[in-house]
């Protein structure tokens, strides 16, 4: 892979997660929401491709306006949380020349973006919506992370505040696996499994400002497909049987074998599965923590362990269990396609993540965007 | 052959004896996954058997390719270069086919497709009969990984995905509760203790400057608290795997699980995987007395605990897993004290008989309730000193290890509750995501 074709990779990735909501929604898709979509990525495209800090920026504000806009027609997103990330959007792209402020806007963009602690009652907005919506509000991060790694991470300050940032995305990484491991609805757990994300992703961008650009960009990619994929699997066992409470075992995995083994290799994937991008993303993380704060990686290590035992016993309450009496179908034909195409991203950039991290760094470095 | 040509054979035969099995169970799972017909069971199986016998034949001409049967052997460490390499940050894709990896990788090769064969009866028409053997396949490939791991970071893969493989297996008749809680008991002892292995992994990268396992030989320069440090984080690595005191609760309840697989992976590989573990860090086990000491002592004690239990425990598998126990802790307390080789003499033997007795199991069971032998005539067996009762009710007990364990975790989950009240708390605030089950 050559560093030029950094952005395509990026670009692809993108439009993965902008149109697998589309093509696994449960509900009729109308041709506003094609629409959309389509527009969503030529705005990621142009963010992805373009020189300066305040257009890709901007370009994402667009987006965030559009499904701001549409959000109850067009897009499964409620208004509130596309108004805020829109704010931060607007400010990331206004305050290119304020490094400070340009670094707050754009983390808490992400922040917003990605449902970390404490702005996680917005994404807790949209998973009250539908799951799916989150799949698609997550996709976005891949665009903004990109921005932020060639616009913002070179910059001074964020090189002073690696390790603010590091230590501050761990404790942001531990609270929702706490609270994963209580919860009693499977909306709940999806919540704080994005949010534990959300934190991982905080504490990459922080490595970034001292040139772990990958780390970054990898946990970017593995919450966008491995949450994306979840999300989507969330949806798809509420759509088929309602809200479902974590109590006792639902044993749906009888009636939805396909479904149940989406849903746990997707979650397994971001827990750091072996063999997938999620491996890969934490084992690079952790390196690259320990050089800015060795609690900070513990901190990150116990995160992901209470993490999985919460996934795997959110997992067995599902699906494990005696048959349940249901008529719920298993994953139909486009989503089986979304999800083998999905997991085989993961598998393909956990197998092989030098396709993606190593022409990153030359791509970075050609771009000018050499940290500080 | 010239060396160059064995050096070429075995580049190539060692990443297809490892990643053939979990690539035999890719295939089984994308054909249920993407078509809407499941396929014959036979078809699973012969997928599965044929990918786990190349892997067994391909083991068995590295380790004849390693005696220099064929001339002179080829090079034990094979590099691939790098999985990831960037700046000084490196994942190295290197493979180390040397004595104690080859004994390891044929073992693990010979008893997987032992258990796999055997399985193809015993599970004939159960539910789950797919699940058992995709999820089989990821196992063989993780324990091949552990086996022929040349990087502590490969080595690490293969560790987690036997420790999936055997969450899923203990869970495997989910059906009822109590498998499925046994699963979640394992997988968290399993996933915390690991703590343990990234943590040293780091550190091994950060004060050797690579994580290969040639590289561990330089710990002997390191200073006594760093070799000590990472020392004792692999050694809970290890006590959790090897189900080593205080986490031995877990195996007991492992046997919840079918019997084919309670043989692979509690009688042959899976309990000593932690053992060789110990064996690829044996640098660094040298390197600091207390590390020795503190092996030597989890290992004998849980000998002898395992040793008082298995006495006590009145149920066949329980009792076997027990006496498993036992040696297992001797063993760490060998290679603790330096014993390596024969370590893994000890190993392969042990994990040959243990495997042999598990499948034996049901049917000793089903002799000894139609012919009704029984080892120990039940009046000799009666404890009769006052010491001989204590100790008789703390080894029926299990010396109450589970309980001792939840209630340092209680505090935890009260915490843990505490921290999701205030959380609903600040979301009502700001108006979002009400629970409204809680």
């Amino acid at each position: 892979m050559t560093p030029e074709s950094v952005p395509y990779i990026v670009a692809t990735l993108a439009a993965g997660g902008i149109f697998a909501p589309v093509i696994v929604s449960s509900r009729p898709v109308g041709l506003l929401r094609i629409i959309l979509a389509a527009v969503a990525l030529a705005l990621s495209t142009a963010s992805i491709f373009c020189s300066t800090g305040p257009f890709a920026f901007g370009l994402i504000a667009i987006l965030l306006v559009l499904r701001g806009l549409f959000a109850n027609q067009g897009t499964d997103l409620p208004k509130l949380p596309c108004i805020v990330s829109t704010l931060f959007a607007v400010a990331a792209a206004l305050t290119g020349e304020w490094h400070v402020l340009n670094l707050i806007a754009a983390v808490l963009l992400l922040a917003t973006l990605s449902g970390a602690w404490p702005l996680h009652w917005l994404a807790a907005r949209v998973i009250d919506r539908s799951p799916l919506a989150m799949a698609e509000q997550i996709s976005t991060c891949i665009v903004a992370t990109f921005a932020y790694l060639r616009f913002v991470a070179p910059t001074e300050f964020a090189f002073d505040a690696a390790s603010t940032l590091v230590r501050l995305g761990a404790v942001l990484a531990l609270l929702p696996a706490i609270t994963a491991l209580v919860q009693v609805n499977l909306r709940g757990f999806y919540r704080c499994v994005v949010a534990m994300h959300g934190g991982m992703l905080i504490a990459a961008l922080g490595a970034a400002g001292h040139g772990h650009s990958a780390a970054a960009l990898l946990v970017t990619v593995t919450l966008a497909l491995a949450m994306g994929g979840l999300g989507a699997m969330v949806a798809a066992v509420e759509d088929r049987c309602g809200r479902v409470l974590l109590k006792d075992q639902g044993g749906r995995i009888w009636g939805m074998p396909r479904l149940a083994a989406a849903f746990l290799l997707f979650a397994a994937s971001g827990v750091g599965m072996p063999g997938t991008a999620g491996f890969i993303a934490d084992d690079l993380l952790l390196h690259a923590l320990w050089e800015e704060s060795v609690v900070g990686s513990l901190i990150m290590i116990v995160a992901a362990a209470l993490l999985a035992v919460a996934s795997l016993a959110a997992f067995a309450k599902i699906f494990l269990g005696p048959p349940a009496t249901s008529l719920a179908g298993d994953l139909r034909q486009p989503e089986r396609y979304v999800v083998i195409a999905t997991l085989g991203l993961l598998v393909l950039i956990g197998m092989a993540p030098w396709l993606l991290a190593n022409p990153l760094a030359e791509y970075l470095r050609g771009f000018g965007a050499v940290p500080h | 052959m010239t060396h160059t040509d064995l050096d070429a054979i075995q580049r190539i035969a060692l990443p297809v004896l490892i990643l053939l099995p979990i690539a035999a169970s890719v295939v089984v799972g994308l054909l249920i996954m993407a078509s809407s017909r499941y396929p014959s069971e036979r078809t699973a199986t012969r997928i599965l058997e044929i990918a786990l016998t190349i892997s067994l034949v391909l083991s068995a001409l590295v380790a004849i390719g390693a005696t220099g049967v064929f001339g002179t052997a080829p090079s034990a460490l094979v590099d691939y270069g790098a999985l990831l390499e960037i700046g000084t940050y490196r994942i190295p894709a290197v493979l180390l086919a040397d004595s104690k990896g080859i004994v390891f990788s044929l073992l693990c090769a010979f008893l997987t497709l032992l258990v796999a064969r055997f399985s193809r009866t015993y599970m004939h028409r159960e539910a789950g009969y797919f699940r058992f053997f995709i999820v089989l396949g990821g196992f063989a490939t993780g324990a091949q990984l552990v086996a022929l791991a040349g990087a502590l970071d490969i080595f690490f893969a293969g560790w987690e995905l036997i420790g999936i493989g055997s969450a899923l297996f203990i869970g495997f008749f989910h059906e009822r509760a109590e498998p499925v809680r046994s699963s979640l008991r394992a997988f968290a002892t399993y996933r915390l203790c690991d703590a343990g292995f990234l943590m040293a992994m780091v550190c091994v990268h950060e004060v050797l400057g690579s994580t290969t396992i040639n590289a561990l030989d330089g710990s002997i320069d390191l200073p006594l608290w760093e070799s000590t440090t990472i020392g004792l984080l692999f050694l809970l690595s290890v006590m959790g795997k090897s189900a080593q005191l205080p986490f031995s609760g877990w195996l007991p309840r492992a046997m919840e699980g079918p019997t084919p697989t309670s043989a692979l992976f509690y009688g042959g590989i899976s309990l000593h995987a932690g053992l060789f573990l110990m064996l690829r860090i044996s640098p660094i086990i040298s390197a600091s007395p207390v590390v020795q000491v503190v092996g030597a002592v989890v290992g004998i004690s849980t000998a002898i605990y395992a040793a008082a239990v298995a006495r006590t425990d009145p149920d066949a598998k329980g009792a076997l897993a027990h006496a498993t126990l036992c040696q297992v802790g001797l063993i760490l307390a060998e290679i603790s004290l330096g014993f390596t080789t024969l370590a893994l003499v000890h190993i392969s033997g042990h994990a040959l008989l243990r495997v042999w007795q598990y499948l034996r199991a049901p049917n000793a069971i089903h002799d000894a309730h139609r012919i009704g032998v029984h080892a120990v005539p039940v009046e000799d067996a009666q404890p009769q000193s006052v010491l001989e009762r204590r100790v008789y009710a703390a080894a029926l007990h299990r010396l109450r290890l589970d309980d001792r364990i939840d209630s340092i975790l209680d505090p935890f989950m009260v915490l843990a509750r505490a921290l999701d009240r205030f959380d609903q708390r600040m979301r009502t605030l700001f108006g979002g995501g009400k629970d409204v089950d809680s």
